[in-house]
């Protein structure tokens, strides 16, 4: 019985695994805390879980846009930004050389550690959130900017300088496509990043988001509602992951994603 | 890379550019740095900004030694925290990959599980770990174990995975069976992409077990930063970011250095 | 006297989809103990699958026989016994030159201390002292070659094979590495099964040339090559030459033009999805 079902399911594409494997487990879950009578406050049953969830699903909508309006103006700054950045370090060597370790290292600080610095510096609303979240999502952006540019070769661009083509011209039809492919995969890496410096940076000062909601359940000892506001924070950041998967499939379509 | 240069070139002409070389590479971020550090300082001084809003390098260095003890202890929770998730973690991520190379079976099974899991960020899980493993150092590192296996498992698949069928077909004519297979051609192919997800994930050890800290902790950088800001001490605030950057560069530097020891091609 | 190694009946059919391709149709061939035999024929002709059957990769279809020494070999058998050289290097770049070249062997099971021992030993014959401690990718192409090509005498067994490894060389390169492959066996006289593209290649190395058709691949035709050895590299202008290279073009162009036409349909046809 077993090996039909793996038989069957070595047919099925990958999404098509992923969301059995992910019905799978919601199963297992309602089905082991009922069985074992697990208490509320460590594993509520995803029953539970979801009857919270809906009974607070105005608060818990606004919640998540939110932190997704401040996820995305952040990562909307670091994508203009690392893309920027990316250009100029391909174009200047120096300006590579003396600021492209200071951007790694910025990605080795933890900008979280910074947190309650930067609400210090841009309040407690949107502003501080975009700030981490732009932070986070600019270095890869910019490292693969960075990347895609240089795999474009000697040969090519030579050959783009036989037509006549200007440095401006270059740029523009050859090395920013030839980089497009890896920006995106910068970009689906940088919304993650973005969205989960949103949440930490309502940690330090906020009255909104779903950093807000996991707090304060945390405070108060809601079990049920810190496990929805789990669900919810999973959901968005696999939406937006999607998103940008179908934005990449769109704009970036020759080369398929990594 | 080429370096057939070397083998071209007297021995004393070697040192000499390899020095070079080093010297070459070092000298624009470390004239950064010094901009960088003097600016601040002189932008600090000129427009005598309060210590709330922003301590001048001076400042920070001096509150920093003014209470080394609890810097360290901090310093070192902090640490120890990220380098047990990191070390148990990186062992569980690569022990399940090869796991899961060896019986595909249950990677198809078990792998999907996993992703769903990690499809919530680590951070949303910080407050239940708290409530469940409460504010003690457990509660950081199972969480960064269980991000670190992540990155190193997905990694270390693709890199498994993307073996050469040529080169597994021709070792198979030298009678090689699935073991020496997977011994002397997948794990080293794998290797370069191994060892990018222990880097990326080191980063993400540390920045977790700051970020987990400030939720609820007794010792540590991230605890400390948080205390300070609650209790206005800002310049103590910065000594611990400034001491969480330290160690995380410092971190990296000796994975990377470890990473291009194990991975000299 | 028994040949070394004989195929018969050999045939292979692959599922493509729906269809069944028969990429090879009852190949019979015979090589005696110490014979250098050239293989030429068109792309797609199978002779790949053909290497893979002899290597012990494929098994050949119902009715098709290996016989190795007069044994009948059955098909999972046949693996590490036939010293296999790919068209690509396949060198690990984690390897040094010296570690790749004792690879098989060492997979073999000799000890890698006797490995490296004996690799030394023989490390001026390929050419490569003073490169033992580089690694692949410092080497040029035609190094690269003999470093696979030391695997592969390495690897201690009567019957080698070699799938086209001076196709990707430049043509300066490859008649050097013709007459120094030639060389090294005299010293060895193994078995060798060599496939090739270059019809002045196939003749040059030869005891015998097979052509093999079109798919479904057969034998087609077969050529004594009654040049003396040791092969003068000006042999290749001599009137036996130059007769024997004009047998071998037309068989060979005949095959070329029907895979040709067979690959464009075959292209077409997979557009039409």
């Amino acid at each position: 019985m077993m090996a039909r079902i793996m038989m069957a399911m070595r047919g099925l594409s990958k999404v098509a695994t992923q969301l059995i494997a992910l019905l799978s487990l919601m199963l297992v879950w309602e089905v082991t805390t009922h069985l074992f009578q697990i208490s509320e406050d460590k594993l509520p049953s995803l029953s539970v879980v979801l009857a919270t969830a809906w009974s607070g699903r105005v608060a818990l909508l606004d919640a998540v846009l939110t932190t997704v309006f401040e996820a995305l103006i952040g990562l909307v700054a670091g994508i203009a930004f690392g893309v920027l950045s990316g250009i100029a370090f391909s174009s200047f060597r120096l300006l590579e050389r003396m600021l492209l370790p200071y951007f790694i290292a910025s990605q080795a600080v933890p900008i979280i550690a910074f947190g309650a610095i930067i609400i210090i510096w841009f309040g407690n609303g949107i502003a501080s959130k975009a700030v981490i979240a732009f932070y986070l999502s600019f270095f890869p952006v910019a490292v693969n900017t960075l990347g895609g540019i240089r795999r474009v070769s000697q040969d090519e661009i030579g050959l783009l300088r036989t037509f006549g083509a200007s440095r401006l011209t270059i740029l523009w039809k050859l090395q920013l496509p030839t980089a497009l492919p890896p920006i995106f995969t910068a970009i689906r890496i940088g919304a993650g990043l973005a969205l989960v410096g949103a949440i930490v940076g309502e940690w330090f000062g906020a009255s909104r988001g779903l950093g807000v909601v996991l707090l304060t359940a945390m405070f108060d000892n809601q079990v049920p509602q810190l496990w929805a506001a789990i669900l919810l924070t999973g959901l968005t950041g696999t939406v937006l992951f999607w998103v940008v998967v179908a934005l990449q499939r769109k704009i970036a379509w020759w080369q398929a994603e990594v | 890379m080429s370096s057939g240069l070397a083998s071209a070139v007297g021995r004393d002409r070697v040192d000499d550019a390899v020095w070079r070389r080093w010297f070459a590479l070092v000298w624009p971020p470390l004239l950064a740095a010094v901009i960088l550090l003097t600016s601040w300082e002189f932008v600090v001084w000129w427009f005598k900004l309060p210590n709330f809003v922003l301590p001048g390098p001076a400042e920070i260095v001096a509150t920093a030694t003014e209470e080394p003890r609890r810097v360290l202890i901090d310093t070192w929770t902090t640490v120890v925290e990220a380098l047990t998730g990191y070390v148990a973690g990186s062992l569980l991520g690569l022990g399940l990959a090869i796991f899961f190379v060896t019986f595909g079976k249950i990677e198809r099974l078990v792998l999907p599980i996993y992703v769903t899991i990690n499809s919530v960020p680590m951070v949303a899980y910080g407050p239940l770990a708290i409530i469940l493993l409460g504010i003690g150092s457990a509660s950081k590192i199972v969480l960064i174990t269980v991000a670190v296996s992540y990155q190193v498992l997905i990694n270390a698949l693709a890199g498994l995975r993307s073996c050469d069928p040529g080169a597994i077909a021709l070792l198979r004519t030298f009678g090689a069976n699935d073991r020496t297979i997977l011994l002397k051609l997948r794990v080293p192919g794998a290797m370069p992409s191994i060892m990018f997800g222990l880097r990326v994930a080191v980063v993400h050890a540390m920045i977790l077990a700051v970020v987990l800290e400030m939720l609820g902790a007794r010792a540590g950088l991230g605890w400390s930063v948080y205390k300070s800001t609650q209790m206005m001490y800002f310049v103590e605030a910065w000594v611990a970011v400034g001491a969480s950057v330290i160690v995380s560069l410092v971190i990296y530097g000796i994975v990377n250095w470890i990473g291009r020891k194990l991975v000299w091609w | 006297m028994t040949p070394k190694i004989r195929l018969q009946n050999v045939s292979k059919s692959f599922a493509v989809g729906p269809k069944s391709i028969r990429t090879l149709e009852d190949v019979n061939l015979s090589l005696k103990g110490g014979d250098f035999v050239t293989l030429v024929g068109p792309s797609g002709c199978g002779k790949s699958t053909l290497f893979n059957i002899l290597v012990g990769l494929t098994a050949p279809d119902q009715g098709g026989e290996l016989y190795i020494d007069g044994a009948l070999q059955p098909a999972d058998h046949l693996l590490g016994r036939v010293a296999f050289m790919p068209q690509r290097d396949m060198l690990m770049p984690w390897r040094t030159v010296l570690d790749n070249a004792i690879l098989a062997a060492e997979i073999d099971g000799v000890p890698k201390a006797e490995a490296r021992k004996r690799a030394l030993a023989s490390i001026d014959r390929f050419g490569l002292r003073g490169f033992e401690n580089h690694y692949p990718n410092q080497l040029s192409g035609g190094m690269r070659q003999r470093v696979a090509l030391m695997r592969t005498f390495m690897f201690e067994r009567e019957i080698m094979l070699l799938d086209e490894p001076f196709g990707a060389l430049d043509a300066l390169t490859r008649a050097l590495m013709q007459r120094w492959l030639l060389d090294v066996w005299e010293g060895a006289k193994r078995t060798v099964l060599f496939i090739t593209h270059d019809i002045d290649e196939a003749i040059f190395l030869g005891d015998r040339v097979l052509v093999m058709s079109a798919r479904p691949g057969h034998i087609k035709t077969e050529l004594q090559v009654p040049l003396p050895r040791p092969r003068h590299p000006d042999v290749i202008t001599s009137p036996t030459f130059v007769d024997l290279k004009r047998t071998l073009l037309t068989a060979v162009e005949d095959e070329s033009r029907k895979a040709f036409a067979a690959i464009n349909q075959q292209q077409l046809g997979s557009e039409k999805f």
